[in-house]
């Protein structure tokens, strides 16, 4: 008996758990495998949502679904939190009490946005980053706000999609113009990246739309601390910035159980092989998605790529064979511009993003995304992606390259 | 105050970046060397609020 033991049921491991179950179908009929995930949350949120509810009053309750229903036959799914994770052991011990023994271990317990991770955060700040109902809040927030000045920041690095502090600002932007009402309101975008947004050919496109519409961005804003009271944000620069409405994304920081079980560095993110995805210094436990220390965004897209990794590198060792696949590093993440138009940052470990120009199919490409979200996490979808990405697995004894430049988009 | 970090990178845009910071923040690249993989650039804290 083959036991694969997934940690945590968000997208990287919602799938990596269905594409195992299918993959290995007979062998779990037959006893001689088992596919067992367990998630904190008996639910499953389409996160990217977060800002739709935040931004545009969107509904919470239309973007999420029981994780029970979503996940394939021979997934064993259970509602409970890993407390510990020992590898020497090849075990995982729950809240509930139970130890799970493993063969296999997949480790994709995701990112914690933390409000409490700097002083006044919490108490000054709205964010976006903490969950449906937080993001609800600054919906509720935006309805009477009557004019002044609000402040989206980057209060830590890395976090959660990249884009999303950019997209709050053109959404805020947006609010404010339709509510008759931006003449009243500055919007300001503090960031620690030296310009609108880190990737240069990116910010070449976000800056100007920014100037364009008169959100001052601030570089080099390393938020030290908020103070609510006189409502000032401070950097560890020495700046200031004055605020009636501030929307940060909080400081991100790996699972406790990471921490808890010194598997990770000291912020609680698991190293990992960019390419292959096995938990450095060891084959038999994988870690994908946010739950990474790799230098790769935090996005749903990467924990997708990687989830497919992972499952075929499991699967050839079960088989019993040496060849393994490695990611090329393809991030592909939209940014809603505002006006019905978005640009996607596309880019490998070995290309940089790519030039961009706003248009109306990207924009209806990423908000399609969120129909097809549920079926992309069962794996059916896996033949239309394959062609989408391009081949984003390579061997891993193969050739070095991670394939060719990205093509210019336009 | 006084601090001198030692920074390691393997990203080309370091150093444009860093340079950028300092002129911006009012602190100091002490220096700016490349090694094999990677740049390492020494900064020295001399603003802090």
């Amino acid at each position: 008996m083959k036991r694969v033991v997934v940690v945590g049921s968000g997208s990287g491991g919602t799938l990596t758990a269905n594409l195992l179950a299918h993959a290995l179908r007979r062998d779990i009929r037959a006893s001689a495998a088992s596919v067992e995930l367990i998630g904190e949350c008996p639910t499953h949120p389409f996160q990217p949502a977060n800002l739709d509810i935040a931004f545009k009053g969107a509904s919470p309750e239309k973007f999420v679904r029981q994780e029970a229903d979503i996940l394939r036959d021979g997934v064993r799914f259970s509602s409970d939190r890993a407390r510990k994770i020992d590898l020497a052991e090849r075990a995982v011990t729950t809240e509930s009490g139970r130890k799970l023994e493993y063969d296999y271990l997949v480790i994709a317990t995701g990112a914690v946005a933390d409000p409490d991770g700097l002083p006044g955060l919490k108490e000054g700040s709205l964010n976006f980053h903490t969950g449906a109902a937080d993001s609800h809040r600054i919906w509720e927030a935006l309805k009477s706000f009557k004019g002044g000045k609000v402040v989206v920041a980057i209060a830590g690095t890395p976090h959660k999609c990249p884009p999303s502090p950019n997209e709050a600002a053109f959404m805020l932007h947006e609010f404010f113009l339709k509510r008759r009402m931006r003449d009243r309101v500055d919007i300001k975008f503090l960031t620690p990246y030296p310009r609108a947004y880190p990737a240069a050919k990116i910010s070449a496109v976000v800056a100007p739309m920014f100037a364009e519409r008169k959100i001052d961005v601030v570089p080099f804003f390393n938020v030290d601390s908020v103070d609510p009271k006189t409502r000032k944000v401070f950097s560890l620069e020495g700046d200031e910035a004055d605020y009636d409405l501030l929307i940060a994304v909080p400081p991100h920081r790996g699972a406790p159980v990471v921490k808890d079980s010194g598997i990770g560095d000291e912020e609680g993110w698991v190293p990992a092989d960019r390419g292959t995805m096995a938990v450095t210094k060891n084959d038999d436990v994988y870690a994908l998605g946010d739950a990474t220390a790799i230098p790769i965004s935090k996005s749903g897209v990467v924990a997708h790529l990687q989830s497919i990794v992972v499952a075929d590198n499991i699967i050839s060792d079960m088989r019993g064979s040496s060849e393994r696949v490695k990611y090329n590093g393809r991030i592909n993440c939209p940014m809603e511009v505002g006006d019905r138009r978005a640009i996607f940052i596309s880019s490998t470990f070995s290309a940089p993003p790519v030039d961009q120009k706003p248009s109306l199919l990207k924009y209806v490409e990423k908000r399609s995304f969120a129909v097809i979200y549920w079926r992309t996490l069962s794996g059916s979808l896996e033949p239309i992606f394959n062609i989408f990405f391009g081949q984003t697995r390579f061997p891993v004894d193969g050739t070095p390259s991670e394939g060719p430049p990205l093509p210019s988009a336009s | 105050m006084g601090d001198v970090i030692e920074l390691l990178a393997t990203d080309p845009a370091a150093k444009p970046d860093v340079t950028a910071w300092a002129a911006r923040s009012g602190n100091e690249v002490v220096s700016i060397s490349d090694e094999k993989d990677f740049v390492r650039i020494v900064v020295k804290i001399t603003k802090k609020r």
